[in-house]
């Protein structure tokens, strides 16, 4: 089943791949370069999960990810990052993270992600 | 055998107290001044050493020393244009560069420098350190500098030059390498001096020149250095996973440097890639820099069969920067039991020293030397390379070092 998907990254290129990746299997509904921009998006938006990058100018990840699960407790977020340290990642559960993914990644790693965390039933 | 960075700071002034009498011995020859543009002290493999020969195309004539210090010392440079220095000294040498007579004048030339730099470290030690004749060699694919080290030993036996480091063939044990580079002012033609002592040798002058109270176990530098290594394989193989082209390590290296010849690192060519801050134990700057042509096959490698405007083919650049930075500095957090953050990636487009001087500027705010970490990733075929510096500042560096210091021992 499509999945509506809202992508963080600050860069340009990564949101362009990660839309490319996710193009046959689900809907890419907005795109965020911050995480103010991501609160705000997903408020506006309320997608099925959120593919959220964690080191980004004005607002990083961990932080968006805490205010949006925060606001909703059932928000899905993957973390997508290419931080692969340990005491990130328990950074990322504590703000409530669902799943991560560590860059580069791969498109299988991206759909199994959204599997895990939302769920693969039609 | 500690180590301290006092002592480093020591060594670092000696080596280039020693690259001078060589700068003046070649002067005196020559009738060409010369000056010494970077000392450094280098933690390093030997095959690390090898391929900085082969990439700058350099032969060398090596000398032996044994005494106060035993070892090896190396003058290395540019035979073409080293010979029309030579000519002062063997008059019509230049006229057939490959010629013996010009060899001898090249070796003599080697004995006289050489020479020189030795006498500087025995006045320091206080001890007589006698010199062995000058070898003359060009590596080429049979002959490895590893087999040159272990095969020109005065008394025929093969120098121990290793430090450690857990090493699974003899050119991946680390060395400790005392490297100057020195430049003719009007010609030119650069020399590059390596000093490399044996292990007891590295502890007789580690001694003389004191333990400070932070000094560590110099196992502590070699595993770090170690660390490097890994972070430099794991960049390699996020660089491979992006692109889709096999990359390998050429090179990683640990260098104590002034931080005014940090930038003389680099080359005067262009350049493009990131500046990335890292905050944490360490905290620093680190850059990934590609040559132009190298960031457009990656950025063509990144983005198969799209015409991408120049915005897109920046972020592209400025994304695998990013990664490789992650790759690089992941490890380091994970062994150091801590955490690195990591900036958001700056795109730089400048000439190599020129992107560098604004993050040496920065830290000469605090300190006079800098630990530089440099590596080289490339393609086989040489499709691409990526060279990655890393300048992490000295005091937190040296925290890091303390944390590693149980480990080594």
């Amino acid at each position: 089943m499509a999945r509506s998907v809202l992508v963080v990254d600050d860069s340009a290129f990564m949101r362009n791949l990660l839309k490319q990746l996710l193009e046959d299997d689900h809907d890419v509904v907005g795109e965020a370069e911050n995480g103010v921009e991501a609160v705000e998006l997903y408020h506006d938006l309320d997608p099925d999960v959120v593919t959220m990058d964690v080191v980004m100018p004005i607002r990083n990840g961990i932080e968006a990810t805490a205010e949006i699960k925060g606001d909703d407790p059932n928000a899905s977020v993957i973390m997508c990052t290419s931080v692969g340290q340990e005491e990130k990642m328990r950074e990322a559960v504590k703000a409530g993270a669902d799943g991560y993914i560590t860059k580069p990644f791969q498109k299988p790693n991206v759909l199994e992600a959204i599997d895990d965390v939302v769920g693969v039933e039609a | 055998m500690n180590l301290d960075v006092e002592s480093l700071r020591t060594f670092s002034s000696l080596a280039h107290s020693g690259a001078e009498e060589a700068a003046d011995s070649l002067a005196t020859l020559t009738g060409f001044d010369s000056r010494v543009a970077v000392t450094k002290v280098e933690m390093s493999t030997r095959s690390d050493v090898e391929q900085e020969f082969r990439e700058r195309d350099l032969v060398s004539v090596h000398i032996g020393f044994s005494g106060g210090i035993d070892g090896r010392t190396v003058l290395a440079f540019d035979r073409d244009r080293a010979v029309s220095l030579v000519d002062a000294l063997v008059p019509g040498a230049a006229e057939d560069p490959a010629s013996d007579l010009a060899t001898s004048g090249l070796k003599e030339l080697g004995n006289i420098m050489l020479g020189g730099f030795i006498d500087g470290w025995a006045d320091f030690l206080g001890e007589r350190i006698d010199i062995t004749t000058p070898t003359y060699v060009e590596l080429d694919a049979d002959r490895s500098l590893a087999d040159v080290i272990d095969a020109d030993g005065a008394d025929g036996a093969s120098p121990d030059i290793a430090l450690g480091g857990g090493a699974r063939k003899a050119d991946q044990t680390h060395v400790l390498a005392f490297q100057n580079h020195l430049e003719t002012v009007d010609e030119e033609a650069g020399f590059y001096i390596y000093m490399l002592p044996t292990r007891d040798s590295v502890r007789r002058i580690v001694d003389a020149a004191g333990d400070g109270d932070d000094a560590l176990p110099v196992e502590t530098f070699t595993t770090f250095s170690q660390m490097i290594t890994e972070g430099s394989g794991q960049a390699s193989a996020d660089l491979t996973t992006m692109t889709g082209i096999n990359t390998d390590v050429d090179v990683s290296r640990l260098s104590f440097v002034p931080i005014e010849g940090v930038p003389m690192q680099l080359t005067d060519e262009a350049r493009q890639g990131v500046v990335l801050e890292f905050t944490g134990t360490p905290s620093g700057y680190i850059a990934i820099l590609f040559d132009p042509e190298s960031a457009e096959s990656v950025a063509d490698a990144l983005m198969p069969g799209m015409d991408a405007d120049p915005a897109m083919r920046k972020s592209a650049i400025q994304e695998i920067g990013n990664i490789v930075t992650s790759g690089f500095l992941d490890g380091w957090a994970d062994t150091l039991g801590t955490t690195i953050d990591i900036s958001p990636p700056t795109y730089v487009d400048d000439i190599g020293s020129a992107i560098v001087d604004p993050l040496v500027t920065e830290l000469a705010r605090t300190q006079e030397y800098a630990f530089l970490i440099d590596s080289a990733i490339a393609t086989p075929d040489e499709t691409f390379t990526c060279d990655i510096y890393a300048l992490p500042d000295e005091q937190e560096l040296r925290t890091a070092f303390e944390r590693l210091a149980p480990e080594a021992n």
